[in-house]
């Protein structure tokens, strides 16, 4: 009997054992199926501690394409070591070894987006971590926090909850943590990556990721671009009705609130000239439609290109497609302060400091050779090769192929490259084949002002950095003479 | 030697089991360390009430007002809040722009919010955030009679006209997330010669 009991307790125990090593063998084998996967390391400005996620939307924008996938409530899990870690798995129909842009946006922070990145097959891995997600923008969004984000918080200081507006960091109070990520974001001018007042049909419709992919699967009908809605107005009953009513001074000056000049899309064909400058000619440039140098291999293969050689010359002149590199002067999260701050070894100040010197906004009314007695750029970008680091190249644009009239759009600098592997793996044989253009090769990693400034991708909108923009040339500036007179 | 391995590897699996969901968990000690910050929101809550209900909540008006300084060849240009009883407000965005100007004014923040996060300045415009501040004893919040900023522009060799005015559009005053500016009592614009 006593034996009976022995021989039951270590088959229970065995049992037990049995199903905790068939839990264990589901897990890992789950994670071998997940093989495919990007792992996302972020850290967000504030206060934390385990256990605690944050849902977060994650986009991912296919470089010639727009859009091509939304995943909201992805679960950034919390480390203790100030960062947040979140996996998730590649679709099989999202093509690979090809560029992204991917925008993460976690709840109560701005979003941010990595530069263009290529998934592969296989661990991806992208690490955010180095610089603060900041937030505070407390719903209607208006893309950055203002005076109505933190009369919010303060209105609902110290309730509990789960769908209080003012809890930024999602621990379930809103407190003077809230309060103080708020503030920081005013201070460090932290603004969300993803335009707001952006309309949804400024990106991809889902129809439109059926071009690349074999089986059509369309994305979340629902766009990642938030709308921004009027604040509350003033409340009239608030207002005291008997205070007498200063009378204004009449001014002689009209006043329309001036904006910040955003580059205009009309093309100035040649800007006028003084007496004695010569006068540029595009023809050559044109010409490049139909005999392109080369910059890339041809028709989408390595074999019989010579992909190294390609990677150790600079870009003198060329004929492509651009992709979006990231916008010159983001405070908070600032890529091309970055980039020139590992690059110079300078600190990120200073780094600031060389792209207040050196940018400007506009050249395009400028002849190049107008353009080049500034000294300034209006972007900075990446080529394939080191080779081309620190050079200044000029930016052309052209709209139509059938019919190909090149325009100056600026200078720019060219600040960074593409990895030797990314270079041979993909980049060397992306082409773009759309409006017109066939199989333009890749040719620059272009930063905001100068993106916002090239013919347009397929959506027509030219302020949407989401798709790859065609028909662009650069020349080097030891050459340009040669190339336009 | 049977005899001690199997239960020693029973003990050692049995022991894993709890350990292995203790640490899926994530327990940590450090989850008081919140707790402890919900009493001082309480608390601070209570105070915020206390100081709205005994304050009155009108309508803030902005005044922009001119004074010359002939002796340092400057002219001045003072925003103002004002409302007919004190209002104690949580933040302020001001936005001004300058008509037909090509120098940047000096300009400084007075003392109608304890602190001034966002303050730039160009010779086309000036955008500032004023708001209350927090600390572990005290909430100071916005005053809604008292200078927030003043502007002085220098008088150059030839006249010249210019305009200051409010950008009424990015201009704000919030208490508990209303905006109570008073846009009708104020003066939005000032024409300065300098």
């Amino acid at each position: 009997m006593k034996r009976l009991h022995k021989m039951r307790f270590i088959g229970v125990f065995f049992g037990i054992l049995l199903l905790f090593g068939l839990f264990i063998f589901y897990r890992s084998s789950s994670l071998q199926a997940s093989y495919r996967i990007i792992r996302f390391r972020i850290r967000l400005h504030g206060e934390f501690f385990t256990p605690h996620t944050v849902p977060a939307t994650v986009s991912l924008y296919h470089n010639t394409l727009g859009k091509l996938r939304e995943e909201r409530n992805v679960s950034f899990i919390y480390q203790g070591d100030r960062s947040f870690l979140a996996t998730l798995p590649i679709d099989s129909a999202l093509p690979l070894n090809t560029l992204y842009r991917i925008v993460i946006q976690p709840k109560g922070y701005f979003a941010r987006s990595t530069p263009a990145f290529i998934i592969r097959d296989a661990f991806n891995e992208i690490n955010l971590s180095q610089s603060l997600f900041f937030g505070g923008d407390i719903e209607p969004f208006s893309g950055k926090v203002d005076a109505y984000d933190l009369s919010m918080i303060m209105a609902e200081l110290g309730k509990t909850g789960e769908q209080l507006k003012g809890d930024v960091n999602g621990d379930g109070i809103v407190n003077v943590v809230d309060y103080t990520i708020a503030l920081r974001s005013i201070q460090e001018g932290a603004t969300n990556e993803v335009p707001l007042t952006a309309s949804p049909s400024g990106y991809l419709t889902p129809t439109m990721s059926y071009v690349l992919t074999s089986t059509p699967k369309p994305t979340p009908t629902s766009s990642y671009v938030l709308t921004s809605t009027p604040r509350p107005t003033p409340t009239t009953s608030l207002l005291p009705s008997s205070t007498p009513k200063p009378t204004p001074t009449t001014s002689l000056l009209p006043s329309p609130t001036p904006r910040t000049p955003i580059p205009t899309t009309v093309r100035t064909p040649i800007p006028t000239t003084t007496p004695g400058t010569q006068v540029p000619n595009y023809a050559k440039l044109a010409a490049f439609v139909a005999d392109p140098p080369q910059i890339g291999c041809l028709g989408g293969t390595v074999v019989n290109c010579p992909v190294d050689t390609l990677y150790r010359t600079p870009v003198d002149k060329g004929l492509g497609w651009a992709t979006y590199y990231g916008d010159e002067h983001r405070t908070g999260y600032n890529v091309v302060a970055d980039v020139i701050h590992n690059r110079k070894g300078i600190t990120m100040e200073e780094a600031r400091a060389f792209i207040d010197e050196t940018y400007m906004q506009k050249q395009s009314h400028l002849t190049p050779e107008q353009a080049k007695k500034t000294g300034k750029v209006i972007a900075y970008a990446a080529t394939r090769t080191p080779a081309d680091l620190w050079k200044i190249k000029y930016l052309f644009g052209i709209d139509d192929p059938k019919n190909p009239k090149p325009y100056f759009i600026g200078r720019i600098m060219i600040i960074d490259t593409a990895a030797e592997n990314d270079w041979k793996n993909s980049l060397a044989t992306l082409t773009y084949s759309y409006k017109g253009w066939n199989k333009l090769n890749w040719i620059v990693d272009l930063s905001k002002n100068g993106f916002i400034q090239l013919p347009t991708g397929l959506s027509g909108v030219q302020t949407n950095t989401g798709e790859g923009r065609p028909g662009v040339i650069l020349i080097d500036e030891s050459i340009l003479s040669e190339m336009i007179y | 030697m049977k005899r001690i391995i199997l239960p020693l590897f029973i003990l050692l699996t049995l022991g894993g089991i709890p350990f292995y969901f203790y640490t899926q968990n994530g327990v940590n000690n450090k989850t008081q360390f919140s707790t402890s910050l919900v009493r001082t929101d309480n608390e601070l809550v209570q105070r915020v009430d206390l100081i709205k209900e005994n304050t009155h909540t009108s309508g803030v008006g902005v005044i922009l007002r001119k004074k010359e300084n002939n002796a340092q060849r400057q002219v001045i240009v003072d925003v103002e809040l004002t409302a007919q009883e004190y209002t104690a407000f949580d933040a302020v965005d001001l936005k001004l722009i300058f008509e037909n100007n090509s120098v940047a004014p000096q300009c400084t923040t007075g003392n109608a919010t304890p602190l001034y996060p966002r303050f730039a300045v160009t010779e086309k415009e000036l955008e500032l955030t004023g708001t209350a501040n927090i600390t572990n004893k005290h909430i100071l919040f916005g005053n809604s009679n008292a200078l927030l900023v003043s502007c002085t522009f220098e008088k150059g060799q030839t006249v010249q006209q210019l305009a200051v005015s409010l950008d009424v559009d990015n201009t704000h005053i919030y208490s508990l997330g209303n905006d109570i500016i008073d846009i009708a009592n104020s003066i939005t614009q000032v024409t300065i010669k300098l």
